[in-house]
């Protein structure tokens, strides 16, 4: 007995109001609804916005149209020391962070791609706030001086 | 340098800890009396020295550095406002001072020009609001627009703006040189340009008038003052005195001057008071009149004169659909209006070139793709704003905006997000469908718009616009509950409901607008999605009465634009998939379904040429391949079927191994394996056929570890493994059959749990332990000690089928013909045969 695979017809879907209608309304309600899972919510945005800052950062790298006006603050000091690092470049450096530290780049995660406030981001790790504080402050330094690192190999 | 060893990374986090734990000055001396040796202490060092210089970097989040970019205020000392230096007085109005002034630090020189602005701001949260505006108007970046580059707030309280210094002459001067109609037409679309820009960030204008707008040396516009009104009514307490101080009479709109909301409308009929004045040289309204009131009062209740019967020299042009377009800015009511700044140029530039002026406006969906596809970028932006919001850091910030109890306010704010969200945020669904481990979160969005969809359709009435968009939906709703296609949930009851009730609706707007071609277009969605759900339930009858129903739809579509490629693929997609049920007519209507594919696949690769590199013609160009290969085996040429397969293969290996983080196009590539596979194991060829088994069985296990929710997945690798069982079984033991065939009862137990109505996993179940029993049979007919526990074994799995198979209506006819009956009947017979050997063992 044998058969054949057909995915099904046709699909060519295109966005709705649905989805914003969706989000706007979480955003107006920021309390109306509990996440069933906070924590494993959260750590999904901010990978999933990782994951899409990323892509477009690489996408605008390949593709330097005018599309890509997508810049991210990685800094937000005025005045001197003020680099408009990229975006993939930080990814590359939290990988690297990863291997070194673990938790470190998942504090960095939640924060900076999910948003994450050090009380929030202590609640999704499972981790005293005090701890994550330390965490964070150590590798968002790392992190800065491995983009300096990285640039300055680049400009020799 | 070298990696620290762990042991290092240690010492160096608690020297670090510590170090930030002293005073600055002592951190040196400190690390040195602690640190155990030179690398450790170099370490720290630099790490210190780091922080030091860059204390706030990553502190705000990606998302939020989006919007906020990177304006800070800064103090004011003086005639120095941060770094710049005012230079002289550039100009004087009722909203301030204007100053040229340069930035004089060492990197770099800038003229800018500063506007002081005598409007002051009274209290902590007006210059908290108006900081907040700020940051969003400084994320325009246009170059018609003057770019606003920093701002903040003097000693007294009066706020600030440095923007980007423009070089030309005020559209009034410009004006003045008397510009020919086509100069002024160019001038207005680039004004227009920057409007729209501005729009899609969420920015109305709201002051457009001559004196805001300069034409520079090179004939291009540049607007000054952008969000301005609004930035000041927002760090304002005093809100309806500000507004009806911060508009110009002359170049407002109606509803501007009934102090009522806002919107990009209010913009719109700016431009058509601006396009009115360049093409006539006369005000719209009360023309020579310089009482306000009166003035206010044309604007609510006077019809311009009409512009062609102006002094110009180019009056005859304006004749007919150029004073058309303008007397359509300049409506009384919002909603006649151009519904978006893009609509009013695109029929301008249509004037200009000679095509048609649009008569109508352009559907809702269609403005929204356009600016989607247009904007991609600004998207993602947005889009990264709002998950952020939904998991949780955005919401202080919508927090204290709705804690500003100004409902109209919020009221106009609402509004505009809606209407540009609308367009824009459509890729937020888009942008997780296809990453891994998404379902979840696309059930949790289509839960909560579902509750909003039933309000909204609650209270909406008899509105046509707003079933059209219902209906679509719905339709979206559907996808994610069930789809042959892609990732979704496994819901087909409810699926089905969301697709009716998006069938209902789509065909009560159909009516509305005969002329309009979108709603077929989108009946014609909803019935292939529906006809997928009566598909998944075995009810051939109502799917081919549904597929009918979509050829009909497609070949009126392709036959009212002949001219239109992609209608024209669709048709023919449509009559191929109609004539054959995908490739696989038999008989006398293969070679006429061959034909069929032929003619759709060449029609693909017209629509490929027309936009090459686009993702979606290309996925259509495999699909295509794929299943013309069907076709083909099915006429029998076996090496023209394999040579498609061939083809979907490499379309499909490309797009996966380009978009590693996407599921869609694996699901495609499987798709591809399982059809070549059938190819190879019809051929005889079982050792070509198992290779592309096993590696479609490699992708759907990574399909379903990344997603935990993905029903699809789960679903079709339990009928891999169930279909693909005899091919395995050539190099298998059963010992490894078994197993295969029980993980695939595994899958299929989870999906029928999680929807208990779906027809087409419980066949699969039961064909699954019909199969098991086949293989306990076997190993039976082996001999042996145990095979009397091999015969009770299988006898007990072909009763579970025939248990599980009865419920399913015998009429029922899934993929490939296949209904319950065939297996059942062979159940029988073999619960049969068990029987009589376990009656001789005995």
């Amino acid at each position: 007995m044998q058969r054949l695979r057909n995915e099904r017809a046709n699909h060519t879907l295109q966005c709705t109001a649905l989805v914003n209608e969706a989000c706007l309304r979480l955003i107006r309600h920021p309390n109306g609804r509990e996440w069933k899972d906070r924590t494993h919510f959260f750590a999904f945005a901010a990978r999933v916005m990782r994951g899409i800052l990323v892509d477009y950062g690489r996408a605008r790298r390949t593709a330097k149209r005018d599309a890509g006006q997508l810049r991210v603050a990685l800094y937000s000091t005025h005045g001197e020391g003020a680099m408009d690092a990229d975006v993939v470049d930080l990814n590359d450096a939290l990988d690297d962070l990863e291997e070194l530290d673990a938790v470190q780049s998942r504090v960095v995660e939640l924060r900076y791609f999910g948003g994450l406030s050090i009380e929030e981001a202590a609640e999704a790790l499972d981790l005293s706030s005090s701890t994550v504080k330390r965490e964070w402050l150590l590798a968002k330094t790392w992190l800065r001086r491995r983009l300096l690192e990285g640039r300055a190999a680049i400009d020799q | 340098m070298r990696p620290l060893t762990s042991e290092e990374w240690g010492r160096v986090r608690a020297l670090f800890e510590g170090a930030l734990a002293v005073a600055a000055p002592e951190r040196q001396s400190w690390i040195d009396q602690h640190a155990p040796d030179k690398p450790v202490a170099n370490e720290v060092y630099e790490l210190i020295s780091c922080y030091e210089q860059w204390p706030d970097f990553l502190e705000e989040s990606a998302a939020l550095g989006l919007v906020a970019g990177d304006v800070r205020v800064s103090p004011l000392v003086g005639r120095r406002l941060g770094p710049w230096r005012l230079e002289r007085e550039i100009g004087r109005g009722g909203m301030g001072v204007v100053w040229e002034a340069v930035r004089d630090d060492q990197t770099f020189q800038q003229r800018v020009a500063i506007k002081i602005l005598s409007a002051g701001l009274q209290s902590s949260s007006g210059i908290a609001r108006f900081v907040e505006e700020r940051q969003i108007l400084a994320n325009l970046s246009h170059p018609g627009i003057a770019r606003l580059l920093d701002g903040g707030s003097m000693e007294d309280g009066s706020p600030y703006l440095v923007m980007e210094y423009v070089e030309g002459e005020r559209l009034d001067e410009w004006l003045a040189h008397s510009p020919s109609l086509g100069e002024r037409l160019r001038v207005f679309l680039s004004i227009c340009s920057a409007v729209e820009y501005a729009h899609r960030h969420l920015i109305v204008h709201g002051d457009l008038k001559p004196a805001n707008i300069m034409v520079t040396p090179q004939g291009e516009a540049m607007l000054l003052d952008f969000g301005v009104a609004k930035l000041l009514d927002a760090g304002s307490e005093a809100l309806t005195q500000t507004r009806t101080r911060l508009f110009s009479p002359r170049f407002a709109s109606p509803e501007q001057v009934r102090g009522q909301l806002v919107t990009t409308a209010a913009d719109v009929h700016a431009l058509g008071v601006l396009l009115y004045l360049m093409l006539t040289e006369r005000q719209p309204y009360a023309s020579g009149s310089e009482d306000t009131l009166e003035v206010m009062r044309a604007i609510c209740s006077d019809e311009p004169p009409t512009p062609s019967t102006a002094p110009v020299p180019w009056r005859k042009a304006l004749r007919g659909e150029l004073e058309a377009i303008v007397l359509q800015c300049l409506r009384k009511d919002p909603e006649e209006r151009y519904r978006s700044v893009h609509a009013l140029s695109e029929d301008i530039a249509a004037w200009r070139d000679g095509g048609p002026v649009r008569a109508h406006r352009p559907g809702w969906v269609q403005r929204a793709r356009k600016l989607v596809r247009r904007n991609r970028a600004l998207s993602a932006a947005i889009m990264l704003a709002v998950l952020s919001m939904i998991g949780g850091s955005g919401v202080a910030f919508w927090q204290a905006h709705q804690a500003r109890q100004e409902r109209q306010r919020a009221e106009m704010r609402f509004q505009q997000v809606k209407r540009l969200a609308h367009s824009v945020l459509f890729d937020l669904h888009d942008a997780i469908r296809d990453l891994p481990g998404s379902t979840a979160a696309r059930r949790l969005l289509v839960q909560e718009a579902l509750e909003y969809l039933r309000e909204l359709e609650a209270t909406g009435g008899n509105n046509r616009e707003l079933d059209s968009e219902l209906a679509a939906a719905y339709m979206r709703v559907g996808d994610v509950q069930t789809s042959l296609g892609r990732a979704n949930t496994g819901d087909s009851a409810a699926a089905m409901q969301s697709l009716l009730n998006a069938r209902r609706l789509a065909v009560s707007a159909a009516p509305a607008n005969p002329g309009e071609e979108r709603q077929m277009q989108q009946l014609r969605e909803i019935d292939i999605a529906l006809s997928d759900v009566y598909r998944q339930q075995g009810d051939t009858k109502t799917r081919r009465e549904l597929r009918a129903e979509v050829d009909k739809i497609s070949a009126g579509l392709a036959a009212r634009h002949p001219q239109d490629r992609k209608l024209r693929f669709l048709a023919l997609w449509d009559r191929a998939w109609t004539l054959g049920e995908g490739g696989r007519a038999e008989g006398g209507k293969a070679t006429e379904n061959l034909g069929a594919w032929q003619n759709a696949l060449s029609a693909a690769r017209d629509v490929l040429a027309l936009e090459p590199g686009e993702p979606e013609p290309i996925r259509y160009l495999a699909r295509c391949y794929r299943n013309l290969g069907d076709a083909y085996k099915n006429t029998g040429d076996r090496a023209s079927a394999l040579e498609s397969y061939r083809q979907a293969l490499a379309i499909d290996d490309k797009r996966a191994s380009a978009e590693p983080a996407s599921a869609q196009p694996k699901m495609d590539l499987y798709f591809d394996l399982v059809a070549s596979g059938w190819e190879h194991h019809d051929a005889g060829h079982e050792e070509a056929a198992v290779v592309e088994f096993e590696r479609a069985a490699r992708l759907l296990r990574q399909i379903c570890a990344s997603d935990p929710d993905d029903f699809l997945a789960r679903l079709e690798l339990a009928k891999l493994l169930i279909t693909a069982a005899p091919s395995w079984q050539h190099f298998r033991r059963e010992a490894e059959v078994i197993e295969r065939l029980r993980e695939a009862l595994g899958y299929l137990e989870w999906a029928r749990a999680r929807d208990p109505n779906n027809l087409d996993a419980r066949l699969h179940h039961g064909w699954a332990l019909s199969e098991l029993g086949d293989a306990w049979a076997r190993r039976a007919g082996l001999g042996g000690l145990q095979a009397r526990d091999h015969w009770r074994e299988a006898e007990e799995d072909y009763t579970k089928s025939l248990a599980t198979l009865s419920g399913i209506p015998a009429g029922a006819r899934f993929d490939d013909g296949i209904g319950p009956g065939m297996l059942m009947d062979r159940d029988t017979s073999q619960v049969a045969l068990c029987r009589s050997h376990l009656e001789r063992v005995r």
